[in-house]
């Protein structure tokens, strides 16, 4: 640190300026993404999911247990936390990778369609710092997508249901601390999921002028990893698929708590991350900007 | 500021590249390092080996088992994520974790896809949970028997005292062992295994007949605390294992007494079998017995190895709807026929089985044509 601040070249008082003028684009960057009514749509969709599938459960409560598949619906009936680990479960299949899709399609490739681009550019900010606070603005709609849905869905539970201590998959329970506590894991264990899909989406971003293209191409590549991860013939590329990992936070409701589906998951989407932030920068850096 | 670059674009486009082969590179290498640290242990012979893991004290340990399962069979589709239905476990991976206080108590966890099926055996008994359908199975300890304790056989020295002389020590036993498979069986060791990151000897048992399909046997055993690690199946010629379970990690130390603890969640559906589980067999056998009296008891023609285990499946008349699908797997399976009859064929890497269009069955470790000269014999 010291041989840098001596280093005649790079003043100390430039690189904090830097430093300070990045967290200002940043604010301006969050305040265009949540001032947009097509994102402030999104996040009214996604809360509502949670709703929804609370007032159904609700209704049919009286209904037996059908064959259906293995999730926590089932649970919901018993303690209403568990109505935040099912929604949760839920829009990571679609809504979840919709929400970033957008917002990393407007990211670059709106500017670029709207005609802002160049004059984003013409600011002495640096191409590599537009890329980098578009991706923390990314960063940003990905933990507010994980963290209303999670509070919601668990205030409509507790509020329909009630609660208690939760029962784990180990027949074992826990106290309703603990449970929230790895709630709360799961939330930004699926809010960092969602950012290494919005690492993805930047680059795919950087590519078109279309913002509409830009977020088709994300939801094709997340469907398409949801459909291979169900083949269990091509299990050896399973381990590489970024969403395979992405409903392990189910292993926190084991007794004791498994964390190793969530540490494979995470190495995934850092690797992810990095590859993608790295391509689109390789790509941003090097584009002739037009529009 | 982007000098290099200016006249080579091309040259940004390998940090994602490079970062790539690191990660794929990193992945691989951390995938394989186990197996690459190397041991070293002093050779032990077969016999040595038997007597060690018979004098082997009951020891606490926890750890996760790991079952592959390799036969060749289609992948079935995972059904109502229950982990313990016996069709899910012949295919594919899976995982259970174990806990044993090295004395009574032991709890073994079954995972499955968001569910979870646990045995527990404490003080109050033995119970059976089943995340799928939230169901508890709870048979009470039977008064004054001992509970569970995977080593009580051995351990009860009046029985011991009737054996022959010749059986009455570990050394006996492995030597008695030994000759009984001599004739069919060649049983060698290594002492350069590693198990769940822990040095291991491993007893090889290889058939001496080439009429069977399966080529090795191979047990892991710790080399420290002598006690089984892990257990392949090859297939003749194979080398990849067709049935590979074994620990993929153990610790040796005492889980906490908590981990044994278990009551029924509320809401869960506890069932509790009013006789003791030890009575359950006899009725079945009664039952089963009663019921198909005028069919023939299966027989084995052939010798160890290469021996096929030939019968007539026992028609029920109430077939529930699990014996509906397994009628309809049946169907999926090839069509062979020949002079013994007409039937379906499984062929798995290790095993196969024919069933005959007019009931009879026959299974072996062998090939389909070990099996049709079974068949015709009868």
């Amino acid at each position: 640190m010291t041989t840098t601040r001596s280093s005649p070249l790079v003043p100390r008082s430039d690189t904090s300026r830097g430093a300070r003028k990045v967290g200002r684009f940043f604010l301006s960057e969050l305040g265009l993404i949540m001032g947009r009514r097509r994102n402030q749509a999104g996040l009214l969709v996604l809360a509502a999911m949670p709703v929804i599938l609370g007032v159904a459960v609700r209704l049919t409560e009286s209904n037996p247990r059908g064959d259906g598949p293995p999730s926590f619906v089932d649970d919901i009936v018993g303690n209403g936390v568990f109505l935040a680990f099912a929604a949760l479960t839920f829009e990571l299949t679609l809504f979840f990778p919709l929400a970033i899709a957008m917002v990393s399609g407007d990211a670059i490739a709106g500017e670029a369609h709207s005609g802002t681009l160049r004059y984003l550019l013409t600011v002495p900010a640096g191409r590599t710092r537009v890329l980098i606070v578009k991706y923390l603005g990314i960063v940003a709609g990905s933990f507010i997508a994980a963290l209303t849905v999670t509070v919601v869905s668990a205030l409509v539970g507790i509020l329909l249901f009630g609660t208690g201590p939760l029962t784990t998959l180990s027949g074992d329970q826990i106290s309703l601390g603990t449970g929230l506590w790895r709630l709360l894991i799961s939330a930004l264990y699926v809010a960092v999921g969602l950012c290494a899909l919005g690492a993805l989406g930047l680059f795919v971003s950087t590519l078109t002028e279309q913002p509409i293209a830009a977020t088709v191409a994300v939801m094709i590549v997340t469907a398409t990893m949801w459909v291979l991860d169900a083949i269990p013939q091509i299990a050896w590329l399973h381990p590489w698929l970024l969403v395979h990992h992405w409903t392990d936070f189910a292993e926190l409701m084991r007794n004791p708590p498994d964390f190793s589906g969530i540490g494979d998951g995470l190495l995934v989407a850092v690797g992810y991350a990095v590859v993608c932030l790295l391509a689109a920068w390789a790509r941003f850096d090097g584009k002739d900007i037009t529009s | 500021m982007n000098a290099p670059y200016s006249r080579r674009p091309w040259l940004r486009w390998a940090a994602p590249g490079a970062a790539l082969a690191v990660i794929i590179a990193g992945s691989q290498a951390a995938a394989h390092w186990p197996a690459d640290a190397a041991t070293n242990l002093p050779p032990r012979t077969a016999a040595q080996l038997l007597t060690d893991v018979q004098r082997a004290q009951p020891t606490a340990l926890s750890g996760t088992v790991t079952a592959k399962m390799s036969l060749g069979l289609p992948d079935l589709p995972t059904s109502g994520g229950n982990p313990t239905d016996p069709l899910t476990l012949l295919s594919g991976t899976h995982q259970a974790k174990v806990w044993y206080d090295g004395d009574r108590q032991a709890r073994v966890a079954v995972l499955g896809d968001s569910a979870e099926t646990d045995i527990v055996s404490n003080d109050k008994g033995l119970w059976v949970w089943q995340s799928a359908d939230r169901s508890v199975l709870h048979v009470a300890e039977p008064s004054g028997a001992k509970g569970f304790n995977a080593y009580g056989d051995h351990a009860r020295s009046d029985d011991r005292a009737r054996l022959p002389e010749q059986l009455s020590t570990p050394e006996g036993v492995a030597a008695w062992a030994l000759k009984m498979l001599d004739p069919t069986t060649s049983v060698t060791t290594t002492s350069n295994d590693r198990v769940a990151g822990r040095a291991a000897y491993e007893l090889v048992l290889a058939p001496k007949t080439s009429n069977t399909k399966i080529g090795s046997i191979r047990i892991a055993i710790d080399a420290d605390h002598h006690i089984p690690l892990r257990a392949q199946v090859f297939a003749r010629g194979a080398n990849k294992p067709a049935v590979n379970v074994g620990f993929s990690s153990i610790s040796f130390t005492k889980p906490s007494a908590s981990r044994f603890d278990f009551t029924p969640p509320p809401g869960a559906k506890v069932t509790t079998p009013k006789k003791a589980l030890h009575a359950a067999p006899k009725a079945v056998r009664h039952d089963r017995l009663g019921g198909t009296a005028n069919t023939e008891l299966p027989r084995v023609v052939g010798k160890a190895w290469s021996s096929v285990l030939v019968g007539k499946v026992p028609t029920k008349p109430a077939a529930n709807t699990k014996d509906r699908s397994l009628q309809d797997a049946l169907k999926l399976l090839p069509e062979v026929s020949g002079s013994w009859g007409h039937g379906r064929l499984l062929d798995t890497a290790l095993f196969s089985a024919v069933i005959t269009d007019d009931g009879h069955f026959a299974v072996g470790a062998v090939q389909p044509a070990t099996l049709y000269a079974a068949l015709g014999r009868n």
